[in-house]
């Protein structure tokens, strides 16, 4: 009985009563008539021992479903939690480009500015394309999704898995780039970068699986601390320029040499490539349209530019900077550029410089945990489609995607500890996916024009046609240009996921079709019969609960004892004879030690001597087991059934069942007595 | 207090061609060296295909005996070991 309200008649005509019956409010909450819901108690496993103490400590307690918090952000909270990603890129950008520059000598970092200025020309164009995608798709128009549904699912598949790749990349550049931040700060710390890189990582998971919430002012300030301290700077460097101040700290000495290359055009497409990078997470905005207040979509599209103004500005200002102080990149080991510059505007040690360093740190850190929120989202949509495993749409405890987060976090932990936690060994392999993202994105939305043809729909369908082709041929040169560093990896991984996507969907989509029902089947009533065969290592209380079970079952039970041991046979069939007559013993004395073996040929010869004119009847294996009292006793006790279980997994025509023996509940086999009744023990079922 | 008596539940009726397939299965099973004897007890109603599993044990070179104890009120088989 669920519970519900009992109409009760007093004992005068007019005096009626209502009794409001409750009796699984221990467990459950009554939500409605006939409906239960049930309270974090009914998801508590009695055994769940130290494990689950552990569990709590670290994950918080269980949340249900309708504790999901979905809070709609403000422009001016929603540009910070969605632009770290992007704004972060800044951080690294302009050392990218003067890394390869640096190689053609002094006079090639120069037209680092250039490049920056190209850079940006591409991002404003990026930036223009997205805003259409965040009015044309405000449920979220990722690129999985723009080019699943107009480009069809091979290129939904290949932006997913570009996408996947972007977000794990994110989460090892920004960790690496954020470690490096600190150890410009305190150059000791750089032998345990990678340490304090997967601690950062572990501790990002953690807050994750606690269902962290990329919401409010604590993720906000960071992103406005980095831009208004990187804007600070800027101002205060130009204006030192201006006056013809040199740097207020001299940059360091341990700088890469100049190299003797010539400046071609091979060299600039490189820097173009390399500092292509600033572009990465810009389409986040585009994914999370919904989380913006009404009206959506207007709302995030300004954002989105807003978002291209500043991280224009940024990018540009910080290269201009690091060109007129006239910084090189350090050697391994050494401060990054962005600090260096920093360091050179507030001067190396003091608040500002700390603060800014702090802050970038942080910011970098944000973006790792917005990769959290986007990889496992994305792959729960995937899941949900069938093109991964169905464990990434289950959502934990705290009803977070647990499955993608472990997994985020081991894949670019791994990337990390491969990569010895080096920002720029790990950069080739960023920014492919992403343009391979932004390719298909905006050649979705030409399609999409084309489809809707709504008022306006032809210029458009022109901005996205030029940012696709614009973002197609940086792709190929970002392809080209870092195919040797370690773009080959993700041009090679693209496919492989693609690969393994649609062998997942086949597999899903093979076994539904097994175990489908055809609508106009009816299920007739079964006349196959039934035998209970009962594999036994002596007689006890287990033993016959689960005979008292499978008799339960079927007519036909037998109990099977596998014995190397005749004499130790002979006293369990005597004492079977002599206590439970009437179910039929089968001794089955095998030379050798096994019992599983013998077991299976048991039943294989049972099948085989059934007659050949009579449908095979179904075997119930009913395997008794005790149910453990501690953790520990899950290695003393079972051992047997569970290899048992194990072997007998998809035998035809075979069901396997498990009866647990409680034996702290000796009062089970006692049977009620009459008060005149004599004393008198008895066995009873489960 | 510990129990010392069990009750189980009502007791079942085997059909003649069940029995004669679980002796069948047991002869299988010494005959396929899977193991070295096999005792049945408490198969009721046993001796009503005893000769007739006796014929299929003979075919399979396998020792067969019809058993009985003064406890078990039924006979047991005893199917095995294989004839030298």
């Amino acid at each position: 009985m669920i519970g519900g309200r009992r109409p009760l008649q007093g004992r005068k005509v007019a005096d009626r009563r209502v009794r409001v019956d409750r009796p699984h409010s221990p467990y459950f909450r009554y939500t409605g008539p006939g409906m239960l819901t049930a309270k974090a108690a009914a998801s508590t496993t009695p055994a769940a021992g130290p494990g689950e103490t552990v569990r709590r400590f670290l994950f918080g307690r269980r949340l249900s479903n309708e504790e999901e918090a979905f809070e709609r952000l403000p422009k001016k909270l929603a540009l910070p939690i969605f632009s770290s990603d992007a704004i972060s890129s800044s951080a690294y950008a302009t050392e990218e480009i003067l890394r390869v520059l640096v190689i053609a000598g002094a006079g090639a970092l120069l037209v680092s500015i250039e490049v920056a200025i190209a850079i940006t020309v591409l991002l404003a164009v990026v930036s223009i394309s997205y805003r259409q995608v965040c009015r044309a798709y405000p449920s979220g128009g990722g690129a999985y999704v723009v080019a699943r549904e107009n480009l069809g699912p091979l290129f939904g598949l290949i932006a997913a898995a570009a996408l996947l790749i972007d977000y794990v990349m994110t989460v090892a550049v920004s960790t690496s780039s954020a470690v490096a931040q600190v150890y410009s700060v305190i150059p000791e710390l750089y032998d345990l970068r990678i340490e304090i890189a997967l601690a950062a990582i572990a501790l990002i998971t953690i807050a994750n699986l606690r269902g962290l919430r990329e919401a409010g002012l604590l993720f906000a300030s960071p992103t406005y601390l980095f831009v208004g301290l990187a804007f600070l700077m800027i101002a205060l460097g130009l204006a030192r320029v201006a006056t013809g101040q040199g740097p207020a700290t001299p940059p360091p000495t341990d700088v890469v040499d100049y190299g003797t290359q010539a400046l071609g055009v091979i060299l600039l497409l490189r820097a173009f490539a390399a500092g292509s990078v600033a572009l990465t997470g810009v389409e986040a905005i585009a994914n999370g349209v919904p989380a913006f207040k009404p009206p959506e979509a207007k709302n995030a599209a300004n954002t989105m530019i807003t978002m291209a103004i500043l991280l224009g500005v940024l990018f540009i200002g910080i290269t201009v900077l690091a060109r007129a102080f006239d910084i090189r990149p350090t050697e391994e080991g050494g401060a990054t550029v962005v600090a260096i510059v920093a360091a050179a505007v507030f001067g190396d040690g003091t608040p500002l410089f700390l603060a800014f360093q702090a802050a970038t740190a942080l910011i970098l850190f944000l973006a790792v945990n917005t990769s959290f929120n986007a990889f496992p989202r994305l792959a729960a949509i995937l899941a949900q489609d069938g093109y991964m495993p169905r464990q990434f749409a289950f959502r934990g405890d705290r009803l977070a995607f647990s499955w993608g987060i472990v997994v985020l976090a081991t894949v670019a932990g791994t990337l990390i500890v491969i990569f010895g936690g080096d920002t720029h060994a790990l950069i080739p392999l960023y920014s492919v996916g992403v343009f391979v993202c932004f390719t298909l994105s905006q050649t979705g939305m030409v399609r999409h024009w084309f489809h809707e043809r709504e008022r306006g729909w032809w210029a458009r369908a022109m901005v996205n046609a030029a940012g696709a082709a614009l973002t197609f041929v940086v792709l190929l040169v970002v392809s080209g240009m870092k195919f040797v560093d370690g773009a080959w990896m993700v041009l090679v991984l693209i496919p492989a996921e693609v690969a393994v996507f649609s062998f997942v969907r086949r597999q899903y989509a093979a076994s539904q079709a097994q175990v489908a029902l055809r609508p106009d089947q009816v299920v007739p009533v079964p006349n196959r019969l039934e035998r209970v065969v009962i594999p036994i290592a002596g007689l006890d209380r287990a033993v016959v609960q689960a005979v008292n079970v499978g008799r339960s079952l079927a007519d036909d039970v037998r109990a099977v004892l596998v014995s190397a041991d005749a004499d130790e046979a002979l006293e369990v069939r005597e004492a079977w004879e002599r206590q439970v007559p009437g179910v039929p013993l089968v001794v089955v004395e095998s030379p050798y030690r096994a019992l599983t073996g013998p077991l299976l040929a048991y039943l294989e010869v049972l099948d085989q001597s059934w007659p050949p004119d009579k449908d095979a009847p179904i075997t119930i294996v009913v395997l008794p087991e005790f149910v453990p009292r501690h953790w520990w006793e899950r290695l003393l006790y079972n051992q047997s059934s569970a290899e048992l279980r194990r072997a007998l997994l998809g035998r035809p025509d075979t069901v396997v069942m498990n009866v647990p023996y409680r034996r702290e509940e000796p009062h089970v086999f006692r049977r009620p007595q009459a008060p005149d009744a004599p004393v008198e023990e008895s066995g009873a079922g489960p | 207090m510990e129990p010392s008596r069990i009750t189980l539940l009502p007791v079942d009726f085997r059909a003649p061609d069940h029995l004669l397939g679980d002796l069948d299965a047991a002869i299988a099973l010494v005959a396929s060296g899977a193991a070295r004897r096999v005792v049945l007890a408490g198969l009721a109603g046993v001796e009503s295909v005893a000769a007739e599993a006796l014929v299929h044990a003979q075919a399979a070179h396998v020792r067969f005996t019809l058993a009985r104890s003064g406890l078990a009120e039924v006979p047991s088989v005893v199917v095995g070991p294989l004839e030298a």
